[in-house]
């Protein structure tokens, strides 16, 4: 069993909010509606709206070379991550401070314009390729708070924020540092959007998890991070306990590239081992945020396995407010699980109207008052790599 | 300081000569290993990683591969974990290549998929038939290290009973343009070190089972400059050539193998620390401080 890790901060951004708390009130009582984003290409096979960040909402930082979009979104949830926790700079002196981010675009090479005029034998600005070096989500935290912790980059698509965070509750539990901040972000990518558009997987409307009429997925943009904590910091700097990583599972399903295991073997024992190592039984978990895409595909797997081992635990998806925001997804609904612990409540699915025949998964569709003690959330990815975490509310 | 058992090594490296230093790594071998129509999609990136991997399994079980119906001698329960300072690079670029070439409507969606940093661990998976957990890590920061923390943490917690770590990048002319321009930038006049790739592969376990290790056991951890500077190193010290004038001024002596360079270039004097059959160790430049890996051959 693993020991139970505590959470003393969250920060995140998306489509749905600035921060933490925006969030999760636009997902209780709001909407968002995604957009056609300027710059990218659309034709007849490729139109899909994505769930962007309003520019008003982002705290630009200057810096040369200019930080990549997706670190204008990382670094303010830090901050608001450290604000929360009462981590002030002179508490953070002398702590052995680690970083695992997970991202998929934030460290990809996806510079289209500048490749192109290479290709055409010219020698373009370098600008865009130091960004690429300075930004790498973890090293680049690392660097501007001074973190000498491990440094970590999870690039398991998107499964990287869900692994991310289940990497940096080991590093606690075994003493490899004080505090970590772990998380994801990724930013919205023309580049990203043209390979999901041609893989067919997006959808020209609003995403519609679990719906009969779903069509795919929207793409979407944002940042979210946990401050774990080892227990003798949390005493040493007095530090309120807002929940807790309990167990964490990873299985891949080795079976195929693009699409789940048709039973889903590698999702079911990801679960399993997360529900293991919290030491507690499925029966015990009050609620799941699930990963929920709203693509064919996934939503059938995951709500075989939901069916199948959660029969009547109730189950929300958030990416009909957020999008599927990739490397940062499992991040940005760790958060929300937290905060529906914390709050006890549950947000609608948003899009879901009406299930399939015979589909015995259905999601919640309107704010549910909930009562939990633990939740969990989960996240399957490109590859075939499943991942689960378990979370308590508040302290030990 | 964690400590793992170093089990079996797999390379799939240019030849270790100065005058190959900087080439593309021949991956034909693999095909003794899966049948050519399962690989034809497979891409460069990957066929390293799955040869070096594989490598790395047979020189732990101590067989070899003969042709396709040899089969792969796959430990009990045994994750994957990859670490690269760039993914999957040219796939990424024929990505590229697809959208000029055609436009986006008729991108590649193959090349899409493949040019995602965890699809060699995921091809690996598949192809090994090993559902368990894989992880990839893409970092110029201290990559090796990044890695072998992730194996470590995952043997100390059981959820696996190996590890297959693997240290892989690739050369891409575009890599190699904007190496040398930035190198100039920075008012390099020097020679250049030339861009190298490669994979490097190493079987670990828990500390406690070095029975069967031909290779004894590794201890690594992170140090400042000055802790470095006071440390007793042991006669053979390797690291990759571009940290070589940063020990010097530490007044730490090293070596490198590879007169290429290359983000992972820190697995491959690894390899070859665990070559000199002695007390060794590799250090691994991360951001400001330094990874020291120590190696004790089996006595």
């Amino acid at each position: 069993m693993d020991r139970p890790v505590s959470i003393c901060g969250h920060g995140c951004i998306c489509a749905a909010g600035k921060d933490t708390r925006a969030c999760f009130e636009t997902m209780l009582h709001g909407d968002v509606q995604p957009v056609f984003a300027p710059g990218f290409s659309y034709d007849q096979t490729m139109q899909s709206p994505v769930f962007a960040v309003p520019q008003e909402w982002i705290k630009r930082q200057e810096q040369n070379p200019p930080l990549t979009e997706t670190m204008q979104l990382l670094f303010p949830v830090v901050d608001e991550a450290l604000a929360r926790a009462g981590l002030t700079a002179d508490k953070l002196d002398n702590l052995k401070i680690g970083t695992c981010i997970g991202s998929s675009t934030g460290a990809s090479l996806n510079f289209k314009s500048f490749y192109q005029k290479w290709r055409e034998g010219n020698e373009p600005d370098l600008e865009v390729i130091e960004s690429y070096l300075h930004c790498n989500p973890a090293a680049a935290v690392a660097e501007k708070y001074g973190f000498n912790g491990p440094v970590q980059t999870v690039t398991n698509a998107c499964s990287s924020g869900t692994d991310a965070i289940g990497i940096a509750a080991s590093w606690i539990r075994l003493g490899l540092c004080d505090l970590v901040i772990a998380g994801g972000a990724d930013a919205l990518s023309g580049i990203s959007y043209t390979g999901f558009s041609r893989l067919m997987i997006t959808s020209p409307q609003r995403c519609r998890p679990f719906d009969k009429d779903r069509q795919g997925l929207n793409l979407g943009e944002g940042a979210a991070v946990l401050i774990l904590a080892s227990e003798s910091t949390m005493q040493e700097l007095e530090l309120n306990s807002i929940a807790q990583v309990m167990g964490y599972g990873t299985s891949c399903d080795a079976h195929h590239l693009t699409a789940p295991h048709p039973e889903g073997s590698g999702l079911k024992q990801a679960v399993r081992d997360a529900l293991e190592r919290s030491g507690i039984s499925a029966s015990e978990i009050g609620f799941i945020n699930v990963h929920g895409t709203g693509t064919e595909n996934n939503d059938r797997i995951e709500g075989q396995v939901i069916n199948e081992l959660f029969p009547t635990t109730p189950f929300t998806g958030t990416k009909g407010f957020t999008g599927h925001t990739l490397g940062a997804a499992g991040a940005v609904e760790a958060v929300m699980t937290v905060m529906s612990l914390q709050n006890g409540l549950l947000p609608p699915t948003s899009g879901f109207h009406e299930a399939a025949e015979g589909a015995k998964a259905i999601p919640v569709s309107k704010k549910t008052a909930i009562d939990a003690k633990y939740a969990l959330s989960d996240s399957l990815a490109f590859g075939g790599n499943n991942s689960a975490l378990v979370f308590k509310k508040g302290a030990a | 300081m964690m400590r793992l058992a170093l089990h079996g090594i797999g390379t799939a490296l240019p030849d270790h000569t100065l005058a190959d230093a900087g080439n593309s790594v021949d991956t034909s071998d693999l095909n003794t290993y899966f049948a050519a129509r399962r690989l034809r999609r497979v891409d460069h990136f990957t066929r390293m990683t799955m040869l070096a991997g594989c490598r790395a399994l047979h020189d732990t079980a101590g067989t070899v591969q003969e042709d396709l119906k040899t089969p792969l001698p796959l430990p009990e329960d045994m994750g994957i974990v990859i670490s690269t300072g760039y993914g999957p690079s040219q796939t990424i670029f024929e990505f590229l290549d697809s959208i000029i070439d055609h436009g986006a409507g008729c991108a590649s969606p193959l090349a899409f998929s493949h040019s995602v940093h965890n699809i060699p661990a995921a091809t690996m998976s598949v192809f090994l038939n090993n559902p368990k957990p894989y992880t990839t890590i893409c970092q110029l920061h201290g990559p090796l290290m990044a890695g072998l923390q992730t194996a470590g943490c995952w043997l100390a917690e059981g959820r696996v009973k190996k590890v297959l770590l693997g240290l892989v990048d690739e050369k891409t002319p575009l890599l190699e343009t904007n190496t040398r321009r930035l190198l100039v930038r920075k008012g390099h006049t020097g020679e250049f070190v030339p861009v190298g790739e490669g994979a490097c592969f190493f079987l670990l376990g828990p500390a406690e089972d070095t029975d069967g290790s031909a290779y004894g056991t590794l201890e690594f951890t992170t140090l400042s400059a000055r802790e470095l500077q006071k440390e007793e190193l042991p006669e053979a010290v390797m690291t990759p050539a571009k940290s070589l004038d940063r020990l010097a001024k530490l007044n730490i002596s090293a070596e490198a193998t590879q007169q290429s360079d290359m983000p992972c270039a820190a697995g491959a004097e690894l390899v070859a620390a665990t070559m000199q059959k002695k007390q060794s160790c590799c250090i691994e430049q991360t951001g400001n401080n330094f990874g020291l890996i120590s190696l004790t051959p089996q006595s």
